[in-house]
């Protein structure tokens, strides 16, 4: 196997591994900095993985699919906010909860729609787009610019990220209220409006990332696909330092991770590769301990807020 | 209102018991579920298995669904008591309990299922050969490389999978030592992309062939080979009816199968108390039709191939020689 071409797989790879965990750690991110840990993403693209695949199938459109996944895990981020803004239960209880809750349901849904047999559906899915003049560069013109969609708007949403949280009034509220929520209350902004949106928003954010799972990445739904790709992308928002382009750095290096332990095993290495899946979370927990530089996690992260 | 509901809970349990008798039949089996016989999977196959003994021999069923680890002992007991003869455990899990309940019982049956234990003289325990099974993918996979490199893709790093690789391994190195075998394990039987992205990684490195071993994320695997140029050989269920373009054959489990022949093993009066390994001897393990593939085997590779199934159930070929350390 030629070199050039080997490097150009493995950032195709890496790219579309790190791609549903981008979405998923991007959504979290602008709940995190209202002041919200949801722990529920893997539920949340579980949901949104299934709502895409069967939109697709009965709309016959993939971008349908995508939109639906998107409005459905808004919704259930609407009932999340509900919980955890205005009863002020606990967050990371009712993350657990939707987590749990979403296995079973959409199991269930999935089974009541499509049926219990071997064969699946033909669902209609995203293909790659190759991006004229880039994709002839030579090495990442084939990886890179020869991608879904999907990945192009996950890569797309970071410096709009960026640049909603630190350049624009709502992205200040957004922080402010994640760090200060009283002394905001008081300069007049309301903070349970500013947590509803945020959380309503990550939450579609994290339905497209499971979205692209059944639509990108596969083109079918099966029980309990996402994998735990929620909670890697819980840790790329830590190793990420609660920053959108950190966050892109973290969700790449998970997915060079992953693509590298799987071509690991193919070229027959010695290397275990538990080892190389254990080292995301290890980077992670020196992130937390310090070690690579401090880490500022928002003031009032978990702590629900109540008016005096 | 108390004794209404004392006389109802006195008829239902004497419904109950007197429903659990039967005058009729001489042959009573009954199975242990963890979970629902609609799971399309382990307790489906159970149930199928139950059903097909009810037909072959005639016999009385009864089994008990989703039954709760801490009740084990007492259905065990609650059917030696109401007489059944065969009651089976369908899972090692049940392997514990079924050895205490099995000593108040002599003179009824035991059986668990996926499990290697036995206890004399009324305690066995059967499972299929999975060695065996993935030596018959690796004999065919060998045949049919073009490319001379062929893989196995597991899911979790489990004894069913482990041994299942270890047999692909030695039926390719049986037909040609010079085969590149490549085996990776996913550590997940639900990562489907993940299954996807290891079968795309192989297709680079040239592979051809592959055995997805991974239950749901085979489905990964599946798309992978739509996408690029690989065809797979599937296990346990017949995966050309999932995609027949680029399925050469499966090795079908019938767990059906290996269930009555223990059960004509009690009837016959030949059972053991010992851990029954089940493979093509017993028809516990087959190849599916090749249906697409029927013609593009050349006839010698198809004479090769049921030649090795005749030596294994003749006994010829012992696998064991073949396997890697």
């Amino acid at each position: 196997m030629i070199v050039s071409d080997f490097i150009t797989h493995f950032i195709a790879a890496d790219l579309r591994t790190a791609t549903p965990i981008l979405f998923a750690a991007l959504g979290e991110l602008y709940m995190e900095r209202s002041g919200i840990i949801n722990i529920g993403l893997e539920g949340f693209m579980l949901i949104g993985a299934l709502t895409g695949s069967i939109s697709s199938y009965f709309f016959n459109s993939a971008l349908l699919g995508v939109i639906m996944a998107a409005l459905v895990s808004g919704v259930l981020g609407l009932i999340y906010a509900f919980f955890v803004v205005t009863i002020k239960a606990n967050q990371v209880a009712t993350g657990i909860a939707i987590n749990i809750f979403s296995l079973g349901l959409t199991t269930t849904i999935y089974r009541a729609f499509m049926g219990v047999n071997t064969s699946h559906p033909n669902i209609a899915s995203f293909k790659n787009i190759s991006i004229p003049l880039l994709s002839k560069i030579p090495i990442f013109g084939q990886s890179i610019f020869n991608q879904t969609a999907l990945v192009y708007l996950a890569l797309m949403l970071v410096p709009f990220t960026y640049y909603f949280l630190y350049k624009t009034s709502i992205g200040l509220k957004i922080r402010a209220a994640g760090e200060y929520p009283q002394a905001t209350d008081t300069a007049g902004v309301n903070v349970f409006q500013i947590r509803y949106g945020a959380i309503i928003g990550g939450s579609m954010l994290v339905g497209v990332g499971g979205a692209y799972l059944s639509l990108g990445l596969l083109n079918m739904f099966t029980e309990n696909m996402v994998a735990g790709r929620g909670f890697i992308a819980l840790a790329a928002v830590i190793f990420g330092k609660w920053n959108p382009w950190g966050v892109l750095g973290a969700a790449l290096f998970f997915g060079f991770g992953d693509a590298l332990a799987i071509r690991l095993q193919v070229m027959g290495s010695s290397i275990p590769y538990q080892f190389l899946l254990m080292l995301p979370y290890i980077f992670t927990v020196a992130v937390l301990a310090g070690v690579v530089g401090k880490a500022f996690s928002p003031t009032a992260l978990g702590i629900p807020y109540n008016k005096e | 209102m108390k004794r209404l509901m004392l006389i109802t809970l006195i008829i239902v349990i004497t419904i109950g018991v007197f429903s659990l008798y039967s005058w009729g039949a001489d042959l009573k089996i009954a199975m242990l579920l963890p979970g629902p016989i609609s799971d399309q999977g382990w307790n489906m196959m159970a149930h199928n298995a139950l059903k097909a003994a009810e037909k072959e021999f005639s016999a009385e069923i009864a089994y008990t669904e989703r039954t709760p680890v801490s009740d084990f002992e007492e259905i065990f007991r609650g059917y030696a008591q109401a007489g059944f003869n065969i009651i089976m455990g369908h899972g090692f899990q049940f392997g514990d309990v079924a050895k205490k309940v099995a000593q108040e019982f002599p003179k009824t049956i035991f059986i668990v299922s996926s499990s290697d234990i036995s206890q004399a003289p009324n305690l066995a325990s059967f499972r299929t050969m999975d060695a065996q099974a993935g030596f018959i993918q690796g004999v065919v996979a060998a045949l049919l490389t073009e490319t001379n490199k062929v893989a196995y893709i597991g899911g979790m790093e489990i004894p069913p999978t482990i041994n299942q690789n270890r047999g692909f391994r030695a039926g390719v190195k049986y037909i040609n030592p010079s085969i590149e075998v490549i085996s990776t394990f996913t550590g997940s039987f639900y990562d489907v992309a993940k299954a996807k992205e290891m079968a795309k990684a192989m297709a680079q490195k040239g592979v051809d062939i592959i055995v997805p071993d991974a239950d749901v994320a085979n489905l990964g695997v599946v798309e992978a080979a739509e996408e690029e140029d690989i065809k797979i050989i599937g296990c346990s269920t017949d995966m050309a009816e999932v995609s027949p373009d680029i399925t050469i054959t499966s090795l079908l489990e019938d767990f059906s199968k290996a269930f009555t022949t223990v059960v004509d093993y009690v009837l016959e009066g030949k059972f053991e108390s010992r851990a029954y390994e089940m493979g093509v001897q017993e028809g516990a393990l087959d190849l599916a039709p090749f249906r697409k593939y029927e013609e593009k085997v050349s006839k010698e590779d198809m004479a090769k191939i049921n030649q090795v199934l005749d030596d294994l159930k003749s006994g010829k070929i012992d696998i064991a020689k073949y396997l890697e350390d």
